[in-house]
């Protein structure tokens, strides 16, 4: 295939087998400069591991990899960066203890004898997060910021190394859509700029928005490429799922019971000004929308014990509750599906077993405080199942297992406590199409079956399709309430931004 | 090895229970013994040598098995060998012993022209026609006289004792103690319980005594009634009793071992062993002390967040200086007061002996005390709902936090376990030296302990450990000990070399350890984020977290 414009980045046969897995066989993937790639699949379906043999974290076990028509073997990150090729993780990969700047620059501060010349990289910085859109401190230290805005560093990051070939593994999973515009913004900037850009989403209205071209992928092989004209939703869940799956869930609305939590004039540390009221019925499923950094992480946290309120009232079945800890919440029949599964949700180094266990260990705990394998191996075997995780087995190090399926053994951890109330934060994030509807489902049946949930969500369409209720949240207070009827998405973004308060009743 | 191969193997050593991670330390134990037994065979397996290797293990296995807990939850103690010092100083002190004679007074007044000594109270126990001895008063004179009458003092209840003999001169302080007479002295030729020929000495002392055995008696010879200095004492012996029983009125002794010059004219000053506490009690106090010392430890580190290495390094100077000052710098000890308890830190099992009885080979007791503690441990840390609480904990304490465990409870529970192990190490230590030292006594024990854990697979990130790998490491570093001293280099002296040994061969084994690792982390091609923050851990065959 000589063609007059050899493309940037070509992709030939590469496979690659990790015990029990083969993560990617034979896969195919060309990009041409100022074009948007985006790659997309179902939860282990290989595009990080596809992704990170580009950028030089994994050495393939066959193929052929081509920048600008040279065949190149990237036997470390440096050799891929030298070539212009740079990876933002699925997972943030920063330090926690460094300021913004240092991130931005680690091991290529600017330097001076051996000093590092502080004003330059703090002036540096500031100028790729500016190109960000997004106000970020260069000198705030990266562990006191959201998920959200770290996600923004670590674009900033990409941008300073001067990439020629882009690769952002599902960058918008923690953004909302105020934060995903302008990120889109800066990827237009770059597509102009002639830099090839490879985009991993499993929001496909995203996709539809700004890819040039779709390679999909699914089992670790090629399932098609899509040109622009052929973007479409259905041609994307056929080839990824190899079925139909509905764009929007729908929900039967039904009767909500009696209110199960109510909070009563909280404060949470992050917002000391605000006070949040609002009560969660029984059976209903309420989503809480706003922007990254509205303040809903942290009533969530509140209302889990994770961090103490600083005034307020929390009544769990119309008994007032003072939580320590989140095992006091957990005492009182709640569960949270935290937002920073790495952080928060998971141990990394655990099995999936380990992991999908570990809440409802002492729980369901033999006399003498002795484990309950037989019940472990039960619990563990039914969320696998339930929510399809993709795992070569039980015994699994969660490290090794795709991001989107990581997420799903977090919501197994918490679904088989079997809650009365269940908080989630970002639930979905990382998952792909079919499982999501899977959780829907899920959420839906609990719901059924009497369970109070509460849901934060950046995504539109989840907070449309799933929620009977929805609370918005800005700058740390709720501007609003909209009922099913009144839901829209002009609606939750005026309430979102502040412009409005909506009439509560 | 590929692969599915390393996997194969992995899987069957963690079917036998053995971490595949320590696989290569134990081929490392292996090998010194293989080696070990062809360069100084007889040496090597001679039986002292094997006991003493394992009681070496048992007694620094306990410790290590301690820490290990300490270092899953991602914290250190450094405090460890002032702890066994504190714990043996203490247990010295409880199980002090003294014998005190059994009819003791102390003196108000003596009235030396009126033959009369005035006691300070009311004491029973004198009777007319007793010898008694005078003593520790002013002049620091001693004298034995007998009791002429004995007269009411006032209306307080003292007494007055009225002597056959003048006092030198007055006094108003000391003690008065009675003395009592030999009836009749026999000595018997027995035989000891090796065969040997001893003398025996059976003593009938006038009057009832409540003696038992392994009570006490000094001898003393009475001043002559003529002698010209009637304070004078001739302390002449003691001796421990080892068989009491009646006679008529009379109390019959036996006594072991002869004293040759031993006569009926001497008297007697039989004394009772007082232990300060008893055994049990002694043990359940340090049981308590180091629940306490456990908790602060705990609480310092989760409630003040205080880094665990500052806490521990202060408590190793603080209980190195409590334990120096409370001995007075004196070596502590049990003498040959406890030698069946001293037994479960010097004794063995025995297992075998050769006929003639000369040699035996038996199990040491601090070797089955670490057996049994380290199957304890291995089945908490295990098989308990608290053991994998630990691990989660040492991995992401954040997540375990937001699972719904009791972190900080946790993470004290486990400084508790440390301390708790420094306590039964110090017990076994003390009562295996019966010398207490108390500046250095114990002391680089820590490192010992915290050298066997890493050695044995913990990893100093948390959340990672393996009971049985502790042990394998202690028995490790105890088998270079050996070798240090059997394979006596010339122009080398082993003492002296020992710590550079055993510390070069624990850098090269965890390097190795480290450098597999990477390898086979490498035909793994895991993400680089996890090693970019330093991790090299995670086990290759998916079993991270479980030990032996
Ligand atoms: N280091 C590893 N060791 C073992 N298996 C791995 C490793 N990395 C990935 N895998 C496996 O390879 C497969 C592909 O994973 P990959 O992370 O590429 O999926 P993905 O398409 O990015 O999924 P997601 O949408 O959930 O992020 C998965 O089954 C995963 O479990
Ligand atoms: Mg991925």
């Amino acid at each position: 295939m000589s063609s007059e414009t050899t493309p940037l980045l070509e992709v030939r046969n590469v496979s690659k087998r990790f015990p029990g897995v083969q993560a990617l066989s034979r896969v195919a993937l060309r990009l041409n400069r100022g074009e948007v790639l985006a790659v997309i699949g179902e939860n282990g379906a290989g595009k990080s591991t596809l992704m990170k043999i580009l950028a030089g974290v994994q050495e393939p076990d066959e193929g052929e990899i081509r920048v600008g028509g040279k065949a190149v073997q990237f036997r470390s990150v440096n050799d891929a960066l030298s070539a212009g090729v740079v990876l933002i993780h699925q997972e943030l990969n920063l330090a926690d203890n460094l300021d913004v700047a240092a991130n931005i620059y680690l091991g290529r501060e600017p330097r001076f004898f051996g000093l590092i010349r502080k004003r330059r990289l703090h002036e540096d910085a500031s100028t790729y997060l500016e190109l960000t859109g997004l106000g970020v401190d260069p000198r705030a230290l990266v562990n006191t910021l959201p998920i959200g805005k770290q996600q923004m560093v670590e674009i900033a990051k990409a941008l300073s190394a001067n990439a020629q070939i882009l690769i952002m593994d599902e960058p918008t999973s923690s953004l909302s859509l105020h934060e995903s515009e302008a990120l889109f913004d800066v990827i237009r900037e770059l597509r102009t700029r002639g830099v090839g850009i490879i985009y991993i989403s499993h929001r496909l209205g995203e996709v539809k928005d700004l890819a040039d071209r779709v390679t999909v992928m699914r089992d670790g092989e090629n399932a098609g490429d899509l040109r622009r004209d052929e973007i479409t939703h259905d041609n994307m869940v056929v080839r990824m799922v190899g079925r139909e799956v509905s764009q929007f869930y729908a929900r039967e609305p039904h009767e909500p019971g009696d209110v199960v939590l109510e909070v009563r004039g909280l404060v949470t540390p992050a917002w000391p000004q605000r006070t949040l009221d609002f009560r969660l019925r029984a059976g209903e499923i309420v989503g809480v929308a706003g922007l990254v950094g509205a303040g809903r992480t942290e009533m969530l946290q509140a209302l889990f014990g994770v961090d103490e309120p600083l005034a307020g009232d929390i009544l769990v079945g119309g008994r007032r509750m003072k939580f320590e800890a989140p095992k006091d919440a957990i005492a009182a029949g709640m569960a949270l599906v935290p937002e920073d599964r790495k952080r928060h949700g998971l141990i990394t180094e655990m099995t999936v077993r380990e992991n999908v266990s570990l809440a409802g260990l002492m729980a369901n705990r033999r006399p003498a405080g002795f484990i309950n394998s037989a019940r472990e191996t039960e619990a563990t075997s039914e969320m696998v199942q339930q929510l399809r995780i993709r795992t070569p087995g039980h015994e699994q190090v969660c490290q090794y297992l795709s991001g989107g399926n990581q997420q799903k053994v977090v919501i197994g951890k918490w679904l088989s406590l079997r809650p009365r109330i269940l908080l989630m934060d970002e639930p979905t994030r990382g998952i792909d199409i079919g499982a999501k509807e899977e959780i829907y489902k899920l959420m839906e049946s609990l719901a059924r079956d009497g369970v109070a949930i509460l849901f934060v969500s950046s995504e539109m369409e989840e907070v449309l399709g799933m929620s009977d209720r929805t609370i918005v949240m800005h700058e740390g207070a709720i501007t609003g309430e909209l009922k099913r009827e009144q839901l829209s998405e002009e609606a939750i973004m005026q309430l979102a931004t502040g412009n409005v308060t909506a009439q509560v009743d | 090895m590929s692969d599915s191969d390393f996997r194969a193997v992995s899987k069957v050593f963690s079917r036998i229970g053995i971490n595949p991670r320590i696989v290569g330390i134990l081929a490392l134990l292996i090998f010194l013994w293989f080696f070990l037994s062809i360069y100084a065979g007889d040496r090597f397996y001679g039986l002292n040598n094997v006991e003493n290797l394992l009681k070496r293990t048992g007694l620094y296995g306990i410790l290590g098995i301690g820490v290990a807990f300490v270092i899953i939850t991602s914290g250190i103690d450094l405090s460890i060998g002032s702890l066994v010092c504190l714990m043996a100083c203490l247990l010295s002190i409880f199980l002090q012993v003294d014998y005190a004679p059994t009819t003791r007074a102390p003196v108000a007044e003596v009235q030396a022209a009126d033959k009369t000594i005035v006691l300070r109270d009311s004491t029973e126990g004198f009777a007319p026609g007793d010898p008694v001895r005078f003593s520790g008063g002013n002049h620091a004179a001693s004298s034995i006289k007998t009791i002429a009458s004995l007269d009411q003092v006032g209306s307080g209840g003292a007494i007055s004792i009225v002597v056959d003999t003048e006092f030198n001169r007055d006094d108003d302080t000391g003690i008065v103690d009675r003395l009592t007479k030999i009836e009749s002295l026999t000595r018997a030729d027995v035989e000891d319980k090796d065969g040997r020929a001893v003398v025996q000495l059976t003593i009938t002392l006038v009057g009832s005594h409540a003696l038992r055995p392994r009570d006490q008696i000094d001898f003393m010879l009475p001043p002559a009634a003529d002698a010209a200095r009637s304070d004078y004492t001739d302390l002449a012996t003691q001796a421990i009793i080892t068989d009491v029983d009646t006679e008529g009125g009379n109390t019959r002794v036996t006594i072991k071992s002869d004293i040759p010059k031993l006569t009926e004219a001497w008297l007697a000053l039989p004394k009772l062993r007082r232990q300060r506490m008893s055994i049990p009690m002694a043990l359940g106090l340090l049981l308590a002390i180091a629940l306490a010392l456990g908790v602060l430890h705990g609480v310092l580190v989760t409630k003040l967040s205080l880094p665990p290495f500052v806490v521990t390094l202060c408590g190793l100077l603080i209980y190195r200086g409590v334990s120096r000052s409370i001995m007075q710098d004196q070596p502590g000890g049990f003498g040959n007061e406890y030698e069946s308890f001293q037994q479960l830190g010097a004794g063995k099992l025995v297992l075998w002996e050769s006929a003639s009885g000369t040699s035996s080979f038996g199990l040491p007791y601090p070797f089955l005390v670490m057996v049994i503690f380290g199957l304890t441990a291995a089945v908490f840390l295990n098989r308990t709902v608290w053991g994998r609480y630990l691990l989660a904990i040492g991995r992401n304490e954040e997540a375990a936090r937001y699972s719904g465990i009791n972190t900080s409870r946790m993470i004290i529970m486990a400084y508790v376990i440390g301390v708790l192990a420094s306590t039964i190490g110090g017990v076994l230590f003390a009562l295996y030296a019966n010398s207490v030292p108390p500046s250095s006594f114990g002391a680089w024990y820590e490192l010992y302990a915290i050298a066997a854990a890493v050695l044995g697979g913990c990893s100093l990130r948390g959340g990672e450990g393996s009971i049985f790998g502790v042990i394998v490491g202690a028995a490790l570093m105890q088998t270079l000990y050996n070798l240090i001293q059997m394979l006596s280099i010339p122009g080398f002296n082993a003492d002296q070399i020992e710590q550079a040994v055993i510390g070069a061969v624990i850098l090269a084994g965890v390097s190795a350890d480290e450098i597999v690792r990477r390898i086979v982390a490498a035909r793994r091609a895991r993400p680089i984020d996890r090693s970019r923050s330093g991790d090299g851990g995670g086990s290759p065959s998916g079993d991270a977290s479980s030990a032996d």
